[in-house]
């Protein structure tokens, strides 16, 4: 290699890179599958439990890199739609009759998507800073409403989320409590984060997602070939805010409460920020992984030094922020990638934008670079 | 006493009820504002400057009436408006040496993110250094002592914050309006390049701009404190209210920050009276509807 | 497997339990082997770990810390003498109630095996968010503060793993109604002000309630909602005064309520009407002198230093801690956390002589039913809510200059058990509903 190359030989390379790629890809999440599948056998109350929450999480954190980390959109009102979904359940349980799953989770579904279309289709416009002030502002109305109406929505001190009938069957009734939680709630939201990854993913490497990096890195070229701009964003946030909402539906089962400190408070939208930072805004499963980090960390935290947690947070946030922007599993994936490049650095041309290289990008600018 | 009276004195209490809720968010917007017109940082920590204003305040009033005489009456005082003051620029200038100065430059949606986690830090450690307690220092309400109006009584404290407060606003009005440092100070957020041709020490302005708005929330802390009890958590309630504020009066405008104070203060308190459950909900209602209509706010020139 | 079967986990009946030590794990209750093992030998060696949840800090630590210290006087006492049945150190495991994931800190709590025994929530949106997690999870759970009436009158209406060593909400509001009817036949506008969540709601509903059944020429003038934690409580007292009451009913509790103390104090709140706080012991130590006087207190009954200097476990008790801790136990949660503490251990004890070793968790449950312990606050019985509620006398006083650092009590007006409690298988709500005016 000494410098030049043909395309043939380029396209090969890539070709290859990318299916392996794809193929670590899978093998890589189905491992994960399994071990997630495996918990509930451990019999660890506990750490099933920590399993569902990171779990839960991880699809949480997903849905808000849709908007970070692929359209460069921060919000601090994602808080809104996490607690709305539960929130809607909350007031079905309290004021209806209606206990089986499918009709819930289809209810806060449908409340969300109306949400998400309606603050997205106001907060769009703006970028930056504008749009997470915006979204702040919103997402704290609906937290001031549900919190001062304690006649209709029992204020502060939350709603109680019963267990639903699944598909008919209370299985509380046939098996206990405990074994409901451990073992069908939690299938449900281990199934639930497989749908999600999986459509997630292939929404965003369809075309749909390469339009979405193409706003966010330079929206003006963006606009002047064409791509409608803030109707892109505008779908963007539906998506990223339905997601969220499953996440807080499977939150507020599992939980068994919503209230608005715990599920519409602004400063959750920052620790949801956090994950998707934590692990990697520039790839697609790195939130989730952040999601685990996050929780990890916190629960190990709160029963040793709980005093030193919003330190801790803090500074963690900060640090991650200033000095590894691209993540954990951001950061990991770009030193695989080197390791793997170092023979055929020499090859490329570094200048070259068609390469859907996103360790390369990064080098380029701390927060660009192709998702995968 | 007549209805008329009577009217009139309720209102005027709830008047100054507002007045100095006000005052208070006054304080801390409006270095928030400057920090972000002016230095391009639009600063969630801000807030944390008020947290230290407000314990700082409560553990030096507490030394202040501990010391012989005369000093035990005018101390307190010292210490809200000098002590606490001359602490937060100290600590304004550590923190922007350390923790700010890697933020200048940043691309804004992570400043925000960056500066999150900076108050979250900061609420950690104020947790840490006075988390178990409930720190009450009311000298300086009491010292004050109350006024009669009408059938009740009205704490001179609260009339004190707003006179002091009314001062600050007048002499940042003169300061902008009237000094050169002043007005080089507005030049160099319009437009740095100038600025740094005529030779004028942009760093310097800098560094006096951030600490004259954290210095500005400290007080704010510190003039609290007398009037309630320092515990965790109350500058993260702060934080979204003075965004509100500064979102509607106009991001980098002194008389946006008094305007968006007053507004913000009118609101809350009336809303109380009338709509309970809703009073604080006007006000984002309002500065979500100034952001899609006129993001700039009422006095907002400046986009940054 | 079904709930409520003596709660053993499928570890203990899938892998055989022959080497389970019977030591106590929370609330899982494996370990059949114990029923080989009896008498001193069973009395496990390692520490009885309870864990006390309460607020340590922020505003409400006011009333959080006394508990934490009652608790950690009442192991100290017991540890002199050996600990549980003069064998086993008991250990206390303060944790804070403080923060939004109470839930979540509960379920750890619950799964920890090392705890044996859960004692506490003050708040009572903690409590109701909790209490059916408990049942659920088979944890044994005494609340130790927490008043909300909807506890075991809604939330959890046929408790087996709850229990609450402490008089509810009733107790404080309905006495304060029958003092305002009987002893202040004069007053009639009434405010109130209360933090708006469960405990506030439910305290202001049921005074309010019952004072219009006792007394109907009553009128509610101004009733004021500032939200928990609010530190400006101006302008509604501003709204009260205006209002011209005689008489202002506050549940307000902690630090809130010292911050309203002191600006109702600026504002004159005070002059020519009266005031009854439920809670108004708790700003007695931090305020001291600056404590308003002839303010009616409570102590969730006789929960107040001096009201009982006759009772020697009362006197001593509230020596001790004053020795031990510098100030009197105005916090009235110091005297809930000895009560729950002791009634637990007396159970552990009861058990064990009852059964000839030492009891598993689903054992203590019917002892724990309908007990009942002398302690500093007199005799409290567990005889309500079929025998998982704590009932007592009602008593009153007001605030008072003793020439000392603090404020002491004057005008004690007690309140028998019948016209504070409602009786067995009847709501408050209900048995409000039945009352006849006194005036």
């Amino acid at each position: 290699m000494n410098g030049e190359y043909s395309p043939s030989e380029k396209e090969a390379s890539v070709g290859d890179r990318l299916k392996s790629m794809l193929n670590w890809r899978v093998t890589g999440f189905t491992v994960f599958v399994m071990i997630a599948a495996s918990i509930p056998y451990f019999q660890e109350r506990f750490l099933t439990f920590l399993a569902a929450e990171i779990l839960i999480f991880g699809i949480v954190a997903l849905g808000y890199n849709v908007l970070l980390g692929y359209t460069g959109l921060l919000s601090f009102g994602h808080a809104a739609f996490f607690g709305g979904a539960g929130y809607t359940i909350g007031l079905l349980f309290e004021y209806t009759e209606i206990q089986s799953f499918m009709i819930l989770i289809g209810a806060a579904i449908l409340v969300v998507v109306l949400m998400s279309a309606i603050m997205g289709f106001i907060s769009v416009r703006h970028t930056g800073v504008y749009y997470a002030l915006l979204m702040l502002a919103l997402a704290q109305v609906l937290y001031l409403v549900i919190s001062k109406n304690y006649t209709l929505t029992n204020g502060t001190d939350g709603l109680r989320i019963a267990a639903p009938t699944i598909f008919g069957v209370d299985y509380v009734e046939q098996l206990g409590y405990n074994l409901y939680l451990e073992f069908i709630l939690y299938f449900i939201v281990l199934a639930t984060f497989i749908i999600v990854v999986v459509s997630l993913y292939r929404f965003m490497s369809s075309p749909f997602g390469l339009t979405l990096q193409t706003i966010r890195e330079n929206p003006e070229r963006a606009k002047a070939i064409g791509i409608p701009v803030k109707r892109y964003r505008w779908y963007a946030s539906i998506l990223s805010g339905v997601t969220v909402g499953i996440g807080g539906v499977m939150y507020a089962l599992l939980i068994g409460r919503v209230t608005p400190g715990s599920t519409l408070n602004w400063t959750l939208s920052g620790e949801i920020a956090f994950m998707a930072i934590l692990g990697g805004p520039t790839t697609f499963f790195g939130p989730v992984i952040g999601a685990g980090i996050f929780l990890l960390l916190r629960t190990y935290i709160l029963s040793t030094a709980p005093d030193a947690w919003l330190l801790i947070l803090g500074s963690s946030l900060y640090l991650m922020v200033v000095f590894f922007p691209s993540g954990v599993y951001g950061a990991l994936r770009s030193l695989v990638s080197n390791i793997h490049k170092n023979g055929i650095k020499d090859a490329i041309n570094p200048n070259s934008k068609s390469e859907p290289d996103a360790e390369r990008a990064n080098a380029q600018s701390v927060r660009g670079g192709d998702q995968d | 006493m007549s209805n008329i009276e009577t009217l009139l004195i309720d209102q005027g209490i709830r008047l100054l009820n507002s007045l100095y809720y006000s005052s208070i968010i006054f304080l801390v917007s409006v270095g928030l504002s400057f920090v972000y017109g002016y230095l391009n940082l639009l600063n969630l920590a801000h807030v944390s400057f008020l947290g230290l204003g407000i314990f700082l305040g409560a553990e030096l009033i507490q030394q202040a009436v501990q010391l012989p005489s005369i000093l035990s009456t005018v101390g307190p005082f010292i210490a809200i408006l000098i002590g606490v003051p001359v602490l937060i620029v100290g600590i304004g200038t550590v923190f922007e040496f350390t923790i700010f100065k890697p933020l200048y430059g940043m691309e804004e949606t992570f400043q925000l993110l960056a500066t999150f986690g900076i108050v979250l830090m900061l609420e950690g450690v104020m947790n840490l250094i006075w988390g178990g307690e409930l720190l009450s220092a009311t000298a300086p309400s009491n010292i004050l002592g109350t006024v009669g109006i009408g059938t009740s009584t009205f704490p001179v404290y609260v009339i004190f914050v707003i006179g002091v407060t009314s001062l600050v606003a007048i002499g940042l009005y003169y300061f902008f309006e009237r000094t050169r440092l002043g007005r080089i100070t507005i030049a160099m957020a319009e437009n740095p390049e100038i600025v740094k041709t005529s030779g004028i020490n942009v760093r310097r302005t800098h560094i006096f701009v951030l600490l004259l708005s954290a210095l500005l929330a400290g007080l704010a802390g510190a003039l609290w404190v007398p009037n309630a009890s320092a515990s965790v958590g109350i500058s993260l309630d702060y934080i979204i209210i003075s965004f509100a504020v500064i979102v509607i009066g106009g991001l980098g405008s002194l008389k946006g920050a008094i305007v968006g104070s007053l507004v913000v203060g009118v609101i809350r308190t009336w809303g109380l009276v009338f709509l309970p459950a809703f009073s604080l909900v006007l006000v984002f209602l309002l500065m979500a509807t100034v952001v899609v209509v006129k993001p700039t706010g009422i006095y907002g020139g400046l986009e940054s | 497997m079904v709930k409520g079967a003596g709660g053993t986990t499928l570890l203990g009946s899938l892998a055989g339990c022959s080497a389970l030590v019977p030591s106590n794990e929370g609330g899982s209750g494996g370990g059949e082997s114990s029923n080989t093992v009896s008498g001193q030998d069973s009395i496990p060696s390692e520490p009885l770990t309870i864990a006390m949840v309460t607020f340590t800090s922020g505003a409400a630590s006011v009333l959080g810390q006394p508990a934490a210290n009652s608790a950690q006087m009442f192991a100290d006492q017991l540890n002199e003498q050996g600990g549980v049945l003069g064998q086993r150190e008991i250990e206390i495991e303060i944790v804070d109630e403080a923060g939004e994931n109470t839930v979540r800190r509960f379920r750890e709590l619950a799964n920890d095996d090392n705890i044996d025994f859960i004692h506490g929530y003050i708040s009572s949106a903690n409590m109701l968010s909790v209490a059916p997690v408990a049942e659920d999870l088979n944890q044994l759970l005494m609340i130790l503060d927490a008043g909300s009436s909807e506890l075991f009158e809604e939330e959890v209406t046929d408790p087996e793993w709850v229990f609450r060593g402490t008089a509810h909400a009733a107790n404080g509001a309905l006495g304060a109604a029958q003092l305002v009817a009987r002893d202040l036949p004069e007053a009639s506008r009434i405010a109130g002000i209360n933090p708006d969540y469960a405990w506030g709601r439910s305290s202001m509903e049921l005074f309010q309630s019952a004072l219009e059944q006792l007394a109907p020429d009553v009128e509610f003038v101004s009733i004021e909602w500032p939200e928990l934690g609010a530190t400006d409580y101006g302008p509604f007292i501003s709204s009260m005064i205006n209002s011209d009451p005689d008489f202002v009913y506050t549940s307000l509790w902690g630090g809130d309520l010292v911050t309203f103390f002191q600006q109702a104090l600026d504002r004159n709140l005070f002059d020519g009407t009266d005031l009854g706080a439920v809670c108004g012991t708790n700003a007695m130590t931090a305020m001291g002198t600056d404590m308003p006087e002839g303010v009616y207190v409570t102590g969730r009954g006789p929960g107040m230093p001096g009201i009982l200097p006759n009772n020697p476990l009362h006197t001593q008790f509230v020596d001790s801690y004053q020795d031990r801790y510098g100030n009197p136990p105005f916090g009235y949660t110091a005297f809930e956390a000895w009560q729950g503490l002791k009634l637990y251990v007396s159970a552990v004890e009861r058990a064990y002589r009852i059964l000839g070793r030492y009891p598993e968790d689903e054992e203590l449950i019917p002892v724990l039913e309908n007990s009942s312990v002398d302690g500093p606050q007199g005799w409290v019985a567990l005889a309500g809510a079929n025998g998982h509620q704590a009932i007592e006398a009602g008593v009153y006083a007001q605030t008072t200059s003793t020439g000392g650092e603090y404020l002491g009590f004057e005008n004690q007006s007690w309140l028998p058990l019948e016209q504070v409690m409602p009786p067995e298988e009847i709501t408050t709500r209900e048995w409000i509903s039945q009352f006849n005016s006194v005036r």
